[in-house]
């Protein structure tokens, strides 16, 4: 590191000076009374979007097997998540391809259940104990996600039928 | 937490780690939806962890912790958003890493006065050095824990970084000048 980008470290605390949009306080008030009380409105299919993510989420199925080894491919830990965020991507895309042929709220919902699915506070490789070893890391990560992609895989046939369903 | 505490929790945490994401961003709303979702994803762990007894982190950890999920939040929502590889392992393979490159040579740059313009010559670069710059010079990570928190391999970053730096490099000479 040169004495620039030493400079530039150094001072970079002073580079904290755009203010949050105002009324942001009261937002956040709004998503944590949502996010504990799981309350305010509930949209027509959540419930269904809710369950296909939660029963995919723990089954394995032998066509993610496949696909887990795909991913796995003897890469590292950090590649198997790239590829599955590739994967997601592509999802993301196609759904809001469709996003015509849906309702607004039908797509808002889609979204939020994407994002609930493949969102982390930690990613999983920053979870994993020390003493695993890199093969069992591997194999880990790729199960972990393999099951996500593959309900993510649902979510977007869920997506499909309600396009032809309009 | 009590209301009162969530609230100064909140407003001790929320302009750092919005700064923090809209550099990677450079969308308002969804900084601030990143940052709140990082607070609130804090908050909720907090309280699990205590109905478990589960001692409470200290406030360098939570720095750390806040700091690096809300970076990989934004980063997550910038994949989401654009849809393609910003680190792509393609470019480390397929074309030379640049030479190191000199700031040096800006001789009237003064980082006090200065550091602004940095930022917002940054904030101009395209989204894969911009990232990969912000973390480093601003948010203080070595290549190491940028390739941790981005999901790619450590000469990858170190690349983009090269990249990045040198074209900065060349935006920031004609405001500065040279020796």
């Amino acid at each position: 590191m040169d004495g620039f980008e030493e400079k530039i470290r150094k001072y970079s605390r002073n580079l904290d000076t755009e203010e949050v949009p105002a009324g942001n306080l009261e937002r956040f008030e709004n998503k944590l009374s949502h996010e504990r009380n799981d309350g305010g409105k509930k949209l027509v299919h959540r419930w269904k979007l809710a369950t296909v993510a939660a029963c995919l989420a723990i089954v394995i199925t032998t066509g993610s097997l496949l696909y887990i080894s795909n991913i796995a491919n003897g890469k590292g830990d950090y590649q198997i998540y790239a590829k599955y965020m590739d994967k997601v991507g592509d999802v993301t895309e196609e759904i809001a391809r469709m996003s015509p042929q849906m309702g607004k709220t039908e797509y808002c919902q889609i979204n939020a259940t994407l994002i609930n699915i493949t969102s982390e506070p930690i990613h999983m490789e920053e979870q994993l104990p020390d003493y695993l070893s890199t093969e069992q890391k591997k194999e880990m990560l790729s199960k972990y996600y393999g099951t996500k992609l593959e309900a993510v895989r649902e979510l977007l046939s869920y997506a499909r039928e309600k396009t032809n369903d309009q | 937490m009590t209301s009162q505490e969530l609230t100064a929790f909140y407003l001790k945490w929320s302009k750092t780690l919005y700064n923090s994401a809209l550099r990677i961003l450079k969308e308002p709303m969804e900084a601030e939806d990143t940052m709140q979702e990082t607070i609130i994803k804090f908050i909720t762990a907090t309280e699990a962890n205590s109905k478990h007894d589960v001692r409470p982190m200290s406030d360098a950890q939570a720095n750390v912790w806040l700091r690096k999920t809300c970076i990989r939040s934004a980063i997550d929502r910038l994949r989401f958003r654009k849809r393609r590889k910003l680190f792509a392992e393609r470019y480390a393979r397929e074309e030379e890493e640049p030479k190191e490159c000199d700031f040096s040579g800006l001789s009237s740059f003064e980082p006090s006065r200065d550091i602004g313009i940095i930022k917002e010559k940054v904030s101009e670069l395209p989204d894969k050095y911009r990232v990969v710059l912000s973390l480093f010079l601003f948010e203080g990570y070595d290549y190491e824990e940028i390739a941790s928190i981005t999901g790619q391999k450590n000469v990858t970053v170190r690349s983009q970084y090269m990249r990045g730096k040198k074209m900065l490099a060349g935006m920031l000479v004609g405001k500065f000048g040279k020796r």
